[in-house]
């Protein structure tokens, strides 16, 4: 990323989100899971429910976070954020792929980063998926 | 962070967000942060992350390319200032209009309308010219094409393809404009040559091809083929093309090749109809439309092939047929005594009637045909009933954005056209093809709302089995419609709560507060469909009180309306209340909090905001019957005390009612409260306008 010259930059503020991101493509993989029957309710409202289908039980049995290994790109998308606060891939899918991105950021700086030695980020990250 | 993990955070509830707070070290300088992100999809995939900075010292975000960096920022505003002035075009040009300003000289536009959940142009243009010396370009003709799009406008900057996405309606005149024959069955035979060359590319558009043709055209092969694959693969919504598939290898078999019928029928008999039967799918049974829709299939594809053995379940299909009539005459049970849990869903519904279609043509039961004539009869009453001009026009149980701002694109309009030539025909097709090869005929529910000059009717139907308060009230000028006492200060799903109908067009009018801030994005609740934090309504007859209470963590903290500005004859803002009128319909608006109307990007020209957290709103429609004229109505109702204090509520004194108060979840109107009691079959009241 280094060899990236020039800046697009903006400002971040008190709860405000980092909102620019270079991506990888968002890759789809089938994911074959063992047949199963289940059971649950049919919903009688309108609000959503959530009901844990098998499959998703057999995914998250194989899944294991820590043994992720952090992806080295191509990171060649930008995601614009026009209004939107989130980095933002939701789609519909009719069948059950697993699917992953990944983006490394924006540098960020301090404003004042010549007057700073070092500093840490408070923030807040929400995560869908 | 810069090469070291930081961060592990996996909670994978599924379409729920959930939050932790981090603390990322910082060195002097460019640091660089990366995140990946994993996801079992399953249908609608809410599939995001948000970053929120937390800390007091600003900082710089900095995305660093490789060239055209000032260029990339002036594509981004000149898009963020993008906008259809219009959201339905029947005639003329496309225009895309935008903030000239922003340009430093022309900018080549690239216009893709391949976007995922909608259907593309037949003919578009893909490249056009945006010029700083005007405010518009022209995207060419409202062709043919009927239905919603979405529209990524683009432009290439350091190498990257910068583009947003805008949502346009489009009901052409010379395709649509079709004028309803006096019959209903002449309005079906209308009907099916309109489907022959419109709408959406499914099996039921086969059997209008077949209607018409009289054979089985390539075409129809290639629409049947679309909705096989959607069977075959058990994907999301299968069920939705398995039922009619049911009527096209019974009523229409001798048109179809027989390798074609060999393969319907194999996929029938591979097909996962419940979930006693094993699978790995991920088809979503549980909403009430699935779920009825699973057990039609499961039950006429029992009685088609009592021998077979269905290989998901093992099952005969004589014991299929068994377990699939229980299943529905259970759902009609729960339907009959309850009525829709999706309550007026003008998208769902009409997934609903596929299946009442369905069965009440080939079901081999006549007690189950009788159920579906029934649950048409119920059907046809309830979407009738909350239409006012042939447009659905009130409360949903579940909406979507083109739901809501694009509500002549809507089923139910198509429905109401077919059965009493009002209404609009349009590019939803699913029901509607089968309401017109099917024999059934509603009653003449349209002549039930017929509201002359000076007179009015309510109506109150508790629906569901959380007996969800729908209410209407109608004039032959407006519709005003609400759900009252709805689950208040709660976060909302897809609920639309209240709605406005104004005029001989039925221009509509909401107000909510946005769920997200993507204008169009994909989650639920979206921008414009449902509701962050659900408000506290109340409603009396054109008097509809709003109490907002939204939680601080919400995304958006402010509330609005959708105010189409440009298809009112005028509207006149007097300190906080906004005055439309519609011909003879009159509407006012007052926010507690003041607001303004939106004046730059997508939503221009059709949108109000109020900011903040706490609201009190008003919503009073009259006419010129009842007010004389637009200035008597504005003077009326500016006239009048009203006062919104967060802990005390909003009191309004209207000039006919009295004055109204709701505070947390009460309501009274001149200090007696407002009867709340059960309706659980529809109550209706009629009665004539006072003068004011």
């Amino acid at each position: 990323m280094s060899s990236r010259k020039e800046h697009v930059s903006y400002g971040i503020g008190y709860d405000d989100s980092i909102t620019r991101w270079w991506t990888t493509a968002v890759h789809r993989r089938p994911f074959e899971s063992p047949q199963a029957t289940f059971d649950a309710p049919v919903n009688m409202g309108e609000a959503y429910v959530q009901i844990v289908y098998p499959v998703r039980k057999a995914f998250l049995d194989q899944y294991d976070p820590d043994t992720r290994r952090m992806p080295k790109g191509p990171f060649d998308h930008i995601y614009f954020p026009f209004e939107n606060n989130r980095v933002d891939f939701t789609t519909f899918i009719h069948t059950p792929p697993t699917i992953s991105g990944s983006m490394p950021s924006p540098g960020l700086m301090s404003r004042k980063a010549e007057a700073i030695r070092s500093m840490s980020i408070h923030a807040e990250a929400s995560h869908c998926g | 962070m810069n090469g070291t993990r930081t961060l592990t955070f996996s909670p994978f509830t599924r379409n729920i967000a959930s939050k932790t707070t981090i603390q990322l070290p910082l060195n002097r300088g460019m640091n660089e942060l990366v995140v990946h992100a994993d996801e079992l999809a399953e249908r609608d995939v809410f599939f995001y992350f948000e970053f929120r900075y937390k800390g007091s010292i600003p900082l710089q975000g900095v995305l660093l390319v490789d060239k055209g960096a000032r260029r990339i920022s002036e594509i981004e505003t000149f898009l963020r200032s993008c906008f259809f002035p219009r959201d339905c075009l029947s005639e003329g040009n496309i225009e895309l209009h935008y903030d000239p300003s922003t340009l430093s000289g022309t900018l080549d536009l690239t216009i893709d309308s391949r976007t995922q959940g909608f259907p593309p142009l037949q003919d578009p243009v893909s490249h056009v010219v945006a010029r700083p010396d005007t405010d518009f370009v022209s995207l060419g003709p409202v062709g043919n094409d009927v239905g919603v799009f979405k529209l990524l406008v683009g432009a290439m900057a350091g190498g990257q393809l910068v583009n947003r996405e805008l949502i346009i309606g489009l009901r052409p005149t010379d395709a649509t404009d079709i004028v309803p024959m006096p019959t209903v069955g002449q309005r079906k035979a209308q009907t099916l040559w309109f489907i022959r060359d419109h709408g959406e590319e499914v099996v039921n558009r086969a059997m209008a091809i077949c209607e018409v043709d009289k054979k089985f055209t390539p075409e129809a092969e290639r629409f049947v083929l679309a909705s096989l694959h959607m069977i075959e693969e058990m994907g999301d919504c299968a069920d939705f093309h398995l039922v009619p598939m049911f009527l096209l290898i019974t009523r229409y078999d001798t048109f179809l090749p027989r390798p074609l019928h060999d393969r319907i029928q194999c996929a029938i008999a591979k097909f996962r109809y419940w979930i006693d039967e094993p699978g790995n799918d991920v088809m979503w049974y549980f909403s009430e439309n699935h779920a009825f829709l699973f057990h039609i299939a499961q039950y006429l594809a029992g009685h088609l092939f009592p021998e077979t053995i269905f290989s998901a379940s093992g099952r005969t299909g004589a014991e299929q047929y068994r377990i699939g009539k229980e299943r529905v005459e259970r759902w009609f049970d729960t339907f009959f005594t309850y009525g829709y849990a999706e309550w007026n869903s003008a998208t769902y519904i009409p997934i609903d009637l596929i299946g009442f279609f369905v069965l009440f043509e080939v079901a081999p039961d006549q007690t189950i045909r009788d159920m579906s004539k029934r649950a048409l009869d119920q059907t046809f009453r309830i979407m009738t009933y909350n239409s006012f001009k042939g447009i659905m026009s009130s409360s949903f149980g579940r909406a979507y954005e083109d739901t809501l701002k694009l509500r002549d694109q809507v089923e139910p309009c198509f429905m109401e056209w077919v059965a009493y030539g009002m209404g609009f025909v349009n590019s939803h097709i699913r029901a509607v093809s089968l309401f017109c090869i099917s024999s059934y005929e509603p009653p003449r529910y349209d002549r039930d709302i017929l509201c002359d000059d000076g007179q009015w009717m309510e109506t109150e139907l508790d629906q569901g089995q959380n007996q969800v308060k729908t209410y209407a009230f109608r004039t032959k000028d407006y519709f005003t419609a609400s759900v009252r006492r709805f689950k208040p200060y709660q976060h909302g799903h897809q609920q639309h709560l209240m709605n406005v109908a104004l005029g001989p067009d039925g221009v509509q009018l909401f107000v909510n507060h946005p769920g997200e801030r993507a204008f169009s994005g994909g989650n639920r609740p979206s921008y414009w469909a449902g509701n962050g934090t659900m408000p506290f309504i109340e409603q009396y007859q054109a008097l509809t009180m709003m109490l907002f209470r939204t939680d601080p963590e919400e995304l958006v903290h402010y509330i609005h309306a959708y105010t189409t500005l440009y298809l009112y004859d005028e509207f006149v803002i007097h300190d906080r209340w906004l005055f439309i009128k519609v011909k003879d319909a009159y509407c006012g608006l007052w926010f507690s909090n003041g607001f303004a109307i939106t004046e730059s990007g997508a939503n221009t020209g059709k949108e109000v905001m109020s900011q903040g957290l706490e609201h009190g709103v008003v919503v009073r429609c009259g006419n010129r019957y009842a007010f004389d004229s637009f200035g008597i109505f504005i003077r009326s109702l500016a006239g009048r005390a009203i006062r919104y204090v967060p802990d005390d509520g909003l009191t309004f004194d209207d000039p006919q009612y009295g004055i109204f108060h709701v505070v947390e979840t009460s309501a009274a109107i001149d200090g007696y409260p407002i009867p709340y009691g059960p309706a659980k079959t529809m109550t209706i009241h009629k009665g004539v306008l006072e003068h004011v």
